[in-house]
């Protein structure tokens, strides 16, 4: 089956200060949602992912602070939208590995009943599995927000060149789900990110990424360098992980080369594990282009 | 023995604000036989920001690790494989320092060091942390993880070294996950140790770089380092690690004239042909001389290795026969208690120097480090 990955991209998502205009960003979430589905209602493509009496966690990537994190506007855009559709506030689990990272990224942790949850792995009543999951080369406890708290995800990650992976997209989020990330950065991370997706509490409940392309630096990541951070004004969809990444791939490469930089594959850091994540042995999605529908949306 | 639990610790610990979620925490907060009435420990409320000692400044924030072989290249914001170093806008920093999760008092004989000081006990600590990931890590929940997922205590050299003096245990064992990692933490407590009349052993994978190795060496007073098997194979494969350095290790050890036992944990199918325990012999033969102790100790199924048996009795005994006869004088089997290979015998008239069962001396017959019986001078620390 071909998989479909969407990019839209607001020309008029930036305010004339550098911040994100929320009502662009919903109009852009909104686009890309229908998009993705071929709905006319963007709730209605949510709804094919979600029982909408389940619990759904948002997966944010907050490590490098607040000028290249998921965006709270993005994050609460789609929060909105599937409270909007029937799921309880309370029930949407917007989170991180650490509470440190959520507040440098602009979000305050938030347990309050009848309210969006911010939730961190490292808060109170939280913390990781008691018992190690295997997958490949990985051995791993795994954030309890995966195992325990939440029936379905969605991954929000952003996109950016990391020194060792080369790319740090969708896929490469989850290692902020498991305990021990260090662990699984040789070799350009592969097999390993390909392996932590392939977990099943990670691989069946994810239905969605989202992936805030508002901001992209495409070099000397994963920190925030500005020197190398672009303002795309985009967000990339897709209910397929592993074309998601690939096409992110394209995109980075496609940066790298109107900055004059070399190739990831010429610096040794081609991202090996999205190709890895495709295999016959890990069947996680597509990584060949022929095989995926790119549809690109331009609003203004 | 008395295993504080988190309430006993907050009823009789000297607790001060801590904003630690520790709920959140699976590990660590080890302390097995240690008396919390008679010291108050403060639980740290944060990871420590002391700069790491060993490391070079590359471009663009990326800041490469000196301090053991695997040179973690570690961007901004990322940690070395370790979990314990990070870097923050190209500083380079280690997270442990005065953070141990893990206190006991443990008979020197559990490191295990057999010729280093039989009887006495050792204030043993670690932090969290590993540079290599064993798939038969009988510490994993400490090794593994990072510090922020264990309960560390806030204790600086001085007090550690207080605490071993508080307890009479004329030696500090850093030991359970890697040392290596917590080197700074470790190297200043040696350090300080010496001028208290306090002892410190390191127990080690031995995966270090040189340069830091020799700076400790002058710190320390015996290391204990697994040599986990002999083949790159099995280091890469079951390890993560790699041989040659450690290897390299042992060498600048015995160069260095530093006491130092071996332990190999023979693991049934993947470490355990006589083949391989043969080379290994004649490697420390040749390398390190015949008396330097081993000691080939029984796995147990653990961790990420739990489809093998436990090591049969029989092949440790095949291990130790093959080290006899390569002409190595001090062969023990570990983790048999009771079982005859965990006694000393005098290489010369062959009599039972130490009799021992698990980690207890039955009897010593080392009078001021000779054989009792025939005088012969026996390898070790004796006094
Ligand atoms: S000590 Fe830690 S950070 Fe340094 S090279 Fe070794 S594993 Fe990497």
């Amino acid at each position: 089956m071909r998989s479909r990955v969407v990019l839209v991209r607001h020309k008029d998502i930036f305010d004339n200060r550098g911040r994100l205009k929320r009502p662009k960003v919903t109009e852009a979430l909104d686009a890309g949602l229908k998009a993705l589905t071929g709905d006319g209602d963007s709730r209605d493509s949510l709804r094919k992912l979600f029982d909408a009496s389940g619990s759904v966690a948002l997966k944010l990537n907050c490590l490098a602070g607040r000028m290249l994190s998921t965006a709270p506007e993005l994050t609460f855009s789609l929060a909105e939208g599937l409270h909007s559709l029937g799921v309880k506030k309370s029930d949407v689990i917007i989170w991180e590995r650490t509470g440190r990272e959520l507040a440098s990224a602009g979000y305050s942790l938030n347990t309050k009943e009848g309210d969006f949850r911010v939730l961190a792995t490292d808060s109170r009543g939280v913390g990781y599995s008691r018992s190690l999951f295997v997958s490949g080369k990985v051995g791993s406890l795994l954030s309890r927000i995966m195992t325990g708290i939440a029936d379905f995800a969605i991954n929000m990650p952003i996109l950016k060149d990391h020194n060792l992976a080369g790319l740090s997209g969708g896929m490469k989020n989850y290692y902020g789900a498991i305990h021990n990330p260090n662990k699984f950065h040789d070799n350009n991370c592969d097999p390993y990110v390909a392996d932590v997706n392939a977990l099943p509490d990670i691989k069946n409940k994810n239905r969605l990424t989202i992936c805030d392309c508002t901001r992209v630096q495409y070099h000397g990541g994963p920190g925030y360098k500005p020197q190398w951070c672009e303002k795309f004004g985009g967000i990339l969809l897709s209910k397929d992980p592993v074309a998601l990444d690939r096409i992110a791939y394209n995109i980075l490469e496609e940066l790298r080369e109107k900055h004059g930089l070399k190739t990831l594959k010429e610096e040794g850091r081609e991202p090996k594990y999205i190709f890895t994540a495709g295999d016959e042995e890990h069947k996680l999605g597509s990584c060949s282009i022929e095989d995926i529908d790119f549809v690109e949306v331009g609003l203004s | 023995m008395s295993r504080i639990d988190r309430r006993e610790f907050l009823r009789y610990g000297a607790l001060g604000a801590s904003s630690l979620a520790l709920s959140s925490f699976p590990f660590g907060g080890k302390i097995l036989n240690f008396c919390p009435r008679a010291y108050a420990l403060e639980l740290a409320s944060d990871l420590s920001t002391e700069e790491a000692r060993y490391y070079k400044k590359l471009k663009d924030w990326v800041v490469e690790c000196e301090l053991c072989p695997r040179s973690c290249k570690v961007a901004d914001r990322e940690r070395g494989y370790c979990g314990v170093r990070e870097n923050r806008e190209g500083k380079y920093f280690t997270l442990v320092y005065s953070r141990p999760c893990s206190l006991n008092v443990d008979p020197i004989e559990k490191k295990p060091l057999f010729h280093f000081l039989p009887g006495t006990t050792a204030f043993s600590m670690a932090t969290a942390g590993c540079n290599v990931n064993c798939k038969f890590c009988q510490n994993w929940d400490i090794s593994q993880v990072r510090p922020e997922q264990t309960r560390n205590y806030f204790l600086p050299p001085e007090e550690l070294v207080d605490l071993a003096v508080r307890y009479k245990a004329p030696t500090i064992a850093y030991t359970y996950s890697e040392p290596i990692i917590f080197y700074e933490y470790m190297y200043d407590t040696a350090k300080l140790g010496h001028t208290k009349g306090i002892r410190s052993v390191m127990i080690s994978g031995g995966y270090i770089k040189e340069k830091p190795l020799v700076d400790l060496l002058k710190h320390l007073d015996a290391v204990k380092i697994d040599l986990k098997a002999f083949t790159e194979k099995y280091y890469k494969e079951v390890c993560h690690g790699e041989l040659k350095p450690i290897l390299d290790c042992l060498v600048t050890l015995k160069r260095e004239g530093i006491w130092t036992e071996i332990v190999y944990l023979v693991v049934p199918t993947l470490n355990d042909d006589r083949r391989e325990i043969d080379d290994m012999c004649a490697w420390i033969l040749d390398n390190l001389g015949p008396d330097v102790p081993v000691h080939f100790t029984r796995f147990h199924p653990m961790y990420l290795l739990k489809n093998l048996p436990s090591t049969p009795v029989k092949t440790l005994e095949m291990a130790r026969r093959t080290a006899l006869k390569k002409g190595l004088n001090f062969v023990y089997i570990g983790n048999v208690p009771g079982h005859e290979g965990e006694n000393t015998y005098c290489p010369k008239c062959g009599k039972v120097l130490i009799k021992r069962t698990g980690f207890s001396i039955l009897s010593n017959d080392v009078v001021s480090g000779k054989c009792k019986h025939c005088g012969k001078m026996i390898p070790g620390v004796w006094s």
